[in-house]
């Protein structure tokens, strides 16, 4: 009996050591943060975009988005030991304005990178988002909210094109609309920020449009695959759009 | 009998109305599950059925729940597809909430496993009833009777928590288990009128027990009914994306099924009499198609009309007192 509980000890030891690894340290109290201001802002093909502008995409002369909606979670801050800090759960991003500031805190020291996920993790995305104040970033109110699946969109792009091939007289709709657990990704900026007392520490992200449309997961074609709302027809689409667009983020 | 044991002796607030409350369980009926932080109380009760039939929960005022759930329809509309704000027609015929309390998933998908998650879907949906929770609660915390009742209810101001938690209150209540059917099983009657008896025996003959399972006449879980080649509504596949979930849809309850027609998923089914002559899949994958003689298949109408519970239908208490 006493060898199966020595054993027992040590497997949970070793699940709580291992587990501890890569694990977030979440913020101290006692620790004075300072401010960290996380600068989002839109790009076509390097210059700068703005909501409703038109724009051409290859072959499709028009092209105008006017709906962006994102959520950022578990943004960390990685000390020189390798430990990772987190900053901030979960974030929403509404770009209408086209560019968006995330004011953050941190706590005062020197990192190497930062890290952040785009969309929700797993235990977020299962949230009832009538379980938070209408000002949360996961509460229904911001639309976001699957509720016949009981999951939440991850990223909403919304906008128009003249597909030029089709009829040139109306505009078609664009509506990708990803979401799923298996969407969850982490992307890390290495780069030396230094929070201090008394500054603000600005960091300026940028979201290349031309990388979200042809990225490294594939091109998604403005005329076949328009929309998605992770349905299992268009369910590859919005897979490519998230993660094209995750990786289209550049810490300039 | 068996008896819940978190009811009784409290009297409704801010009506002279007896208290509604949460009735014995007749033998050969499961108990229902209670979620821990959402007992049945009458003022929960009382607060779900104020919403349930309040307008205000629609963007333009012109939908309850009540609309498209009506009581003395089984809480269905007998319209083929929902219809939304503004009169926008859905996709799918308005599934009955008898014993909806019962289930463990939720929706055409299965995607939702908390009754009290049910409610954003038709409130939010710009197809449904279109509604902004801001606007809702900016609504419900103007009005001093909803104030008073969130408070005696949950002890808070009105809230999407609360609201969500007391309309799944309401849901709960709604069960139905005396149909001529039970009261027959229960020895309340001496035999079942019109045939149905010799109906129920065929029922069971064909197995059509084996998902309409009794006592809920549903077994709660996903099939295929191939009403198309090509499913048309990928039903539980659109949140599993398998491709034998593709066209599945949970069993429904045959409970009430004379007064909530249009039938199937789309409404595609107008008369009872021919819904029961559609294929169905068996569990070896193969379609099969009911070969019944003509006196049987009206044997069998007439014991499905025996599970029609007219107590059920016809009762007050689904209604505010205004509403009466």
């Amino acid at each position: 009996m006493k060898r199966i509980l020595g054993i027992a000890i040590l497997v949970s030891s070793l699940l709580l050591l291992s587990s501890c690894k890569d694990d977030p340290k979440k913020e101290d109290p006692t620790v004075p943060t300072y401010d960290l201001q996380l600068n989002f802002s839109l790009q076509k093909g390097g210059q700068p975009y703005t909501m409703n502008q038109v724009v051409s995409f290859d072959s499709v002369q028009s092209v105008r988005f006017d709906l962006l909606l994102v959520y950022l979670s578990r943004i960390e801050l990685q000390r020189s030991s390798g430990e990772w800090v987190e900053i901030a759960d979960v974030r929403f991003l509404d770009f209408s304005n086209s560019q968006v500031t995330l004011d953050l805190k941190a706590p005062t020291g020197s990192y190497t990178a930062l890290r952040m996920g785009v969309g929700l993790d797993s235990t977020q995305n299962a949230s009832d988002p009538n379980s938070f104040p209408l000002d949360h970033p996961l509460s229904s109110q911001n639309g976001m909210y699957w509720s016949w699946a009981t999951k939440y969109r991850f990223i909403i792009m919304e906008g128009r094109a003249n597909m030029g091939t089709l009829d040139p007289n109306t505009d078609a709709l664009l509506a990708w609309h990803p979401g799923a657990d298996a969407f969850y990704r982490k992307y890390t900026f290495q780069n030396s920020i230094e929070v201090t007392s008394g500054a603000n520490t600005p960091l300026d992200f940028t979201i290349e449009l031309e990388n979200v449309f042809k990225g490294s997961n594939g091109s998604i074609d403005f005329i076949n695959e328009n929309q998605s709302h992770t349905e299992p027809d268009d369910y590859y689409i919005a897979e490519k759009f998230i993660w094209n667009f995750g990786e289209a983020i550049e810490l300039n | 009998m068996r008896h819940l044991t978190y009811i009784f002796l409290i009297l409704a607030a801010c009506s002279n109305e007896p208290a509604v409350f949460f009735p014995e369980v007749p033998d050969g009926f499961p108990n229902m599950d209670f979620p821990e932080d959402n007992a049945f109380s009458p003022s929960r009760f009382e607060l779900g059925r104020k919403l349930f039939f309040d307008s205000r929960l629609s963007a333009d005022g012109s939908l309850s729940c009540a609309t498209c759930h009506v009581p003395s329809l089984a809480f269905t509309d007998q319209r083929p597809l929902a219809r939304g704000i503004g009169q926008i027609e859905g996709t799918r015929n308005t599934p009955t909430l008898t014993n909806v309390g019962y289930k463990r998933v939720f929706f055409a998908e299965g995607g939702v496993r908390e009754l009290e998650r049910t409610i954003n879907p038709p409130l939010e949906s710009p197809h449904e009833m279109g509604m902004q929770m801001k606007n809702l609660m900016s609504a419900l915390n103007a009005d001093d009777q909803y104030v008073h009742l969130f408070s005696m209810a949950y002890d808070t101001t009105p809230s999407p928590s609360a609201m969500t938690h007391a309309l799944a209150t309401y849901m709960r209540r709604i069960v139905s288990w005396n149909s001529n059917f039970d009261r027959f099983r229960r020895g309340e009657l001496p035999d079942m009128k019109d045939d149905s008896e010799r109906g129920w025996e065929i029922f069971q003959k064909s197995r059509c027990d084996h998902c309409h399972t009794p006592p809920l006449f549903s077994d709660l879980e996903f099939h295929h009914i191939p009403l198309d080649s090509i499913p048309t509504d990928p039903g539980r596949g659109r949140l599993t994306r398998r491709s034998e979930d593709m066209g599945s849809f949970q069993t429904p309850t045959l409970r009430n099924i004379q007064v909530t027609g249009p039938y199937f998923h789309d409404g595609r089914e107008v008369e009872l009499e021919n819904a029961i002559l559609h294929p169905w899949i068996d569990d070896n994958g193969n379609t099969r198609t009911p070969e019944l003689p003509q006196e049987e298949q009206r044997y069998l109408v007439l014991f499905l009309r025996s599970l029609t519970d007219s107590a059920f239908l016809n009762s007050p208490i689904w209604y505010p007192l205004q509403e009466k």
